[in-house]
């Protein structure tokens, strides 16, 4: 090696070292409060709930955002950089956070490590394939339909996958987790009874939803879903299909499309004159309109926009 | 009455005797116990069935009752296998393929009207010059080598053309190429924040070098890239090591250190003088659906001469997607590149650079033009070119473009192309990044 080279190689060892030394100065902040990364609001609030005042929660996507279709951005790794906890919906929702985890340089939240919450675990799941999968059935979740936090009932499962993630990460912290989810359980029970009170008279109400992002609500206040706006997940409808969904819509004396605030609204409003109904939309998350910070304001929320609507256009 | 027992009883022996000793019976007696015996192992079979699910449910009962907090019960500890199996993770048994596999089609027809079969007189595509071609067909393997790293794997096929002057005269070759395009390893979890990568990749240098070829937002690599870095871009093989700045906004540092087999700008190819990368990525969120990336890059290292090269560049990106429309997005991207270039004869300072708008206005439309001037590293020349074109996508797999690009020369003569592009992706491909 000539002493040129070896001059520069001295060089790009100085360099590194500085870089070094830089990274050295990068430390996790040692706050009272536990960092959470959620993958949605939901999760989010029901982190909240749980942890109270001891947690400080950020979520990646925002209420208003189709989870289908996320863009990863390097402020995702940053956050999940600095969390003690991760919690994410599972199953396929949201896939992109495995590559956000690969990348968050943070082995406290990885896979399987103490910081790291599957919210699925132990919830019943609605639409589970029993057939082989194939994109040729569009884009159908593998594991089962992943909406699972719009029944309100699944709500106790999460919460105590929650407390679990928060027991692991903060063990001193233990008993106001359990007092705080004890107090949620309490109110989700009465907050329960009244939603279904309100939702009792239109029970077994047909309606057409966008897309199935409504499988457990609908199955848990006792609607019932008569077709869907798109003919496969995540395939747009042909001019066909709309024809035979309209002639079904009459057929059933369908009502009301329900669809979420991010799909396209063109198609169900021509579905709705065509076959004398209504658009209802309906935030699916927390966050998804104003008014709706927390879990409780989300069903309250849909609830007293399905009323109104099943209300004012009633079945003949 | 004592006789009239003793002779009934008597009859009812001699007639039990006459009757097991009677045909019928010797055939229908070995039924019976046959059919009693397998009644017998049936019984016996629900009973170990039985007592297995009984066990099961006392299991389960008592990890029911170990983790019960006020009445509810608490989740078990996170799971060890992943919660979403990769596309591929096929049952074998009781084994699993633990791996993400995609492959990849890229075919292009080119059309073009005025090139020269000359080496620097050819179209965008030399060699390929109105014809259906494929670009690129890539296969991808990712997945997670153990709790520490993961590994990626790019193996790419496509047609390769070339124009040799022979005699006097300019050949026109093509052939079939199979060749690895990444292969490497990262190390996820390094102290303070850092990860590694090392083996066969694209260095991070400016925006578009890390984009394979399928991905690109138009048909071709911008010319600047070509002329500097070569068609397929850069690949090296090295160690790359990346941390995060603590600032408050998302910073990353990464430097590479390489064989520099380039054969563009660089192409010594030894470890003992290598090529050295580093790239500053800076990231700012203006608002929930707008952003801004702003990119510093440079590299130096030995040329085929053995003197230096240097390349420098900024990169930068904005990119407004409104998140109530999943499907729209708007991004406006430029990227420029400086090139000093160590001969023995003089030394050669050159430049290049890009500029594009892409907009996505549905689900399925999007169009965008992208503007270039570049000259060349070594030899003198330079061009500039404009591509207007069309995207349709039937949906996340399966995409079409239509893309027209005049490029003017003052080193050969004006060229008019039209390209048609078809990408098709069957099985994993990665979640969208900025």
């Amino acid at each position: 090696m000539h002493q040129k080279e070896w001059k520069r190689c001295r060089v790009g060892f100085c360099v590194l070292s500085t870089l070094l030394a830089l990274f050295l100065c990068v430390g996790h902040a040692q706050a009272g409060k536990i960092r959470v990364v959620t993958t949605t609001t939901d999760l989010k609030a029901l982190v909240e709930a749980v942890g109270g005042e001891d947690v400080e929660v950020v979520s990646l996507t925002k209420g208003y955002q189709d989870l289908h279709n996320v863009m990863i951005k390097p402020s995702h790794i940053r956050k999940l950089f600095r969390a003690d906890l991760f919690v994410r919906v599972g199953l396929d929702l949201d896939f992109w956070g495995d590559r956000l985890l690969d990348n968050s340089r943070n082995s406290r939240i990885a896979l399987g490590a103490p910081g790291y919450v599957d919210a699925s675990r132990g919830v019943p799941l609605h639409e589970v394939p029993t057939a082989p999968v194939s994109r040729a059935a569009g884009d159908i979740h593998i594991f089962g339909n992943p909406h699972y936090w719009l029944d309100p009932e699944n709500a106790k499962t999460i919460t105590a996958n929650i407390l679990a993630g928060l027991e692991r990460v903060a063990p001193e912290r233990s008993g106001t987790f359990r007092k705080n989810r004890k107090q949620f359980l309490a109110d989700l029970d009465n907050a329960m009874n009244t939603w279904r009170k309100r939702m009792e008279p239109y029970r077994g109400t047909k309606v057409v939803t966008y897309h199935r992002t409504w499988s457990y609500f609908v199955r848990s206040f006792g609607l019932d879903v008569v077709g869907y706006v798109e003919p496969k997940p995540g395939v747009p409808p042909s001019a066909a299909y709309l024809r035979g969904l309209i002639d079904k819509m009459k057929d059933d004396n369908v009502r009301l499309i329900i669809v979420a605030p991010y799909f396209d609204r063109k198609m169900p409003q021509f579905l709705a004159q065509e076959a004398r109904a209504k658009v209802l939309v309906l935030p699916p998350s927390v966050e998804g309109v104003s008014d709706v910070q927390t879990y409780f304001d989300l069903f309250n929320y849909i609830v007293a926009s399905l009323v109104e609507a099943m209300r004012q256009s009633p079945v003949s | 009455m004592r006789k009239l027992t003793w002779s009934a009883l008597c009859i009812v022996l001699v007639s039990l005797m006459l009757w097991t000793d009677s045909p019928g019976l010797a055939a229908t007696k070995p039924t019976e116990v046959e059919d009693l015996r397998q009644e017998l192992e049936r019984t016996q079979t629900q009973l170990k069935e039985l007592t297995t699910k009984m066990q099961e449910l006392q299991e389960r009962l008592q990890q029911v009752e170990a983790t019960k907090v006020d009445g509810e019960p608490v989740a078990p500890p996170p799971p060890e296998t992943p919660s979403r199996p990769a596309m591929l993770q096929v049952p074998l048994g009781q084994r699993q393929l633990l791996l993400d596999v995609g492959i990849t089609g890229d075919f292009v027809a080119a059309f073009v009207e005025g090139e020269e079969k000359t080496p620097r007189g050819a179209g965008t595509f030399p060699g390929r010059e109105n014809r259906v071609f494929p670009q690129e067909v890539e296969l991808a393997i990712t997945g997670r080598v153990d709790p520490y790293a993961r590994a990626d794997f790019f193996f790419e096929f496509a047609e390769e053309g070339e124009i040799e002057a022979t005699n006097g005269s300019f050949e026109v070759g093509r052939q079939l190429e199979v060749g690895i395009d990444e292969a490497y390893v990262t190390l996820l979890q390094l102290p303070l924040g850092l990860q590694a990568r090392g083996g066969q990749m694209r260095p991070k240098f400016g925006r578009l070098n890390v984009v394979h070829q399928h991905d690109l937002p138009q048909v071709d690599r911008p010319n600047v890239l070509v002329n500097f870095l070569g068609e397929e871009g850069e690949s090296e093989v090295g160690a790359e090591l990346s941390g995060l700045l603590p600032t408050p906004f998302f910073q990353e540092l990464s430097i590479g250190v390489y064989n520099g087999d380039n054969e563009v700008s660089f192409g010594k190819g030894e470890i003992t003088d290598p090529l050295v990368t580093a790239y500053l990525r800076n990231f700012f969120e203006l608002s929930d659906a707008s952003a801004l990336q702003v990119g510093l890059s440079g590299q130096t290292g030995p040329n085929e001469q053995d003197r230096r090269t240097v390349l420098a560049g900024l990169d930068l990106t904005y990119k407004w997607t409104p998140l109530e429309q999943p499907y729209t997005a708007l991004t406006l991207q430029g990227e420029g590149l400086y090139s000093h270039h160590e001969t023995k004869a003089d030394d050669k300072d050159r430049f290049g650079a890009y500029i594009f708008g892409d907009y996505r206005f549905s689900r399925r439309w999007g169009v965008g033009t992208r503007v270039d001037w570049s000259e060349f590293p070594i030899v003198s020349g330079r061009e500039w070119a404009v591509g207007p074109y069309l995207n349709f996508w039937l949906s996340d797999f399966l995409r079409f473009r239509l893309e027209y690009k005049h490029t003017d020369r003052n080193f050969a003569g004006n060229l008019d192309e039209v390209f048609l592009q078809t990408v098709f992706t069957l099985g994993h491909h990665p979640p969208h990044e900025f």
